[in-house]
């Protein structure tokens, strides 16, 4: 008897710790402000707005792609070095496309760097090429 | 050389039980010798009085041994920071893969090992006359190795570490389409295994519990006749284990993180810190059956036979709780 009390009150409490571990998550900072996928860290662009609002995107893709559909009242881009997961200005950081995907959804193929070393290391070790910063206003 | 907080306890923890595991190899080696060739009883018993202190360092050394599996990787996540391109326990593993590979490998044969050298010594501190003391004179000479060989590739894995040295991320591993666990998949479930790698591991680990609970039924019956089931089940365990662990890629990880494309377990860690607890549940339910037959084939004898049984059951019962926690963790993650 003692023994079947052990076993429900380890399965409860597995449970418990797995159910308040999924209510405490923060999904909403998570999502992307275009497609809304789920953002991971080292690949996000944010796009901060002139009304003080902030768009958080999953790829430099997404991003992109959210500027040329008519998106307006842009303050400022930063874009995420995927080596540190340092946050930088796009003028200042190297773009490589690679075959190296970040994202199936969105086929995303662009990376950000803040070393160019590191961004010429990459686009050599998975066939890419730097490209000019996507995110320049003319 | 990184130095954190935890380095420093890792550390002291793997110096201090490497000396010890040395001179514990050293004299349990030299008991056993001295007993083998019939040594009479008044020889043993002897022995056996000389080597009370020998089995108490050895049961301090080892329990601590069985903590610095899961301090390792608490170790490994706290030089994340330091190591530029990491975000995650495996880029850190990148910084020495060869060694990380060695000790990744030690860490989980010195933890069954050493969780049946303890499981013996329990049982034949239950008996009268300790007719297991020779057995478990050897096996312990055995563990001593390695537990020595693991705390020195320890001590130098954690002082080989260099700050800033330069690792790839998970992403660039993880996430491409030919990554090792999507070829197996593929290789053995066809292209499309998406759908049937969940079933195939919520089948899986069922009948191992099925498989735990026959054997701890027989154990706790009459007679107790289970060698064939809990044989089956420690066999069952290993397969049960590689489909778990390709799951936990392929699977399980991304629906925990919420992130579809990212399949590392290490992330899993981080973004959801029960999910370690779940891994752990999985590690000791699977280890469970191979506890049991270890202690069948090396504690039987006439005076432990009643003891056995009950441990054995014990070891079952102890399966299905941690195989049924890591199961209704991970399924709350991906009902939720």
């Amino acid at each position: 008897m003692k023994r079947r009390y052990t076993a429900a009150a380890v399965l409860v409490l597995s449970v418990a710790v797995a159910l308040a571990s999924v209510i405490f998550k923060d999904r909403s900072a998570y999502r992307c402000s275009y497609d809304g996928n789920p953002i991971t860290p080292v690949y996000e662009v944010d796009i901060r707005l002139r009304d003080g609002g902030l768009l958080r995107f999953c790829s430099v893709s997404c991003a992109i792609a959210w500027l040329r559909e008519g998106g307006e009242g842009v303050e400022a881009v930063v874009v995420t070095d995927e080596v540190s997961g340092e946050r930088l200005d796009p003028a200042i950081a190297y773009f490589v496309e690679s075959d190296v995907v970040t994202d199936r959804a969105t086929g995303n193929r662009i990376h950000v760097f803040r070393e160019r070393s590191t961004a010429v290391a990459h686009a050599r070790r998975h066939s890419g090429r730097l490209l000019d910063n996507p995110f320049t206003i003319p | 050389m990184i130095i954190t907080p935890y380095t420093v306890i890792t550390l002291f923890i793997a110096v201090l039980t490497g000396i010890i595991a040395v001179i514990l190899f050293v004299s349990s080696s030299r008991v056993y010798l001295g007993l083998d060739g019939g040594a009479s009883d008044t020889g043993r018993t002897e022995a056996e009085n000389r080597s009370y202190l020998l089995l108490l360092l050895a049961k301090v050394v080892l329990y601590a041994k069985l903590l610095s599996w899961p301090l390792l990787y608490v170790t490994l996540q706290s030089y994340v920071p330091y190591l530029p391109g990491s975000m995650c326990i495996f880029g850190v593993t990148q910084a020495q893969p060869a060694l990380s590979g060695v000790i990744q490998i030690l860490k989980p044969l010195s933890f069954l090992l050493i969780g049946g050298w303890l499981l013996l010594n329990r049982l034949d501190r239950t008996t009268e006359t300790a007719p297991l003391f020779r057995r478990k004179i050897l096996f312990l000479s055995l563990v001593s190795i390695l537990v020595a060989a693991e705390s020195g590739a320890e001590v130098a894995y954690l002082v080989g570490f260099e700050s800033q040295a330069d690792v790839g991320c998970c992403t660039t591993v993880f996430d491409l389409p030919d990554r090792k666990t999507a070829l197996l998949s593929s290789s053995i479930l066809g292209e499309g295994y998406g759908p049937y790698l969940l079933p195939l591991y919520y089948l899986s680990n069922l009948t191992l519990v099925g498989l735990l609970g026959l054997a701890y039924r027989r154990l706790s019956g009459p007679g107790g006749r289970a060698a064939g089931v809990l044989g089956a089940a420690a066999v069952f365990s290993l397969l049960n284990s590689a489909v778990t662990a390709v799951a936990a890629f392929e699977k399980i990880a991304p629906e925990v993180m919420d992130l579809p494309y990212h399949h590392c377990i290490y992330c899993m860690w981080q973004y959801a810190p029960d999910s370690a607890l779940a891994t752990a549940f999985a590690i000791i339910g699977n280890f469970s059956p191979l506890w049991a037959v270890l202690i069948m084939l090396t504690g039987r004898h006439p005076e432990t036979s009643g003891h056995l049984q009950r441990y054995a059951a014990n070891l079952c019962f102890l399966g299905i709780i941690t195989i049924g926690a890591s199961l209704a963790m991970v399924t709350v993650h991906l009902l939720f």
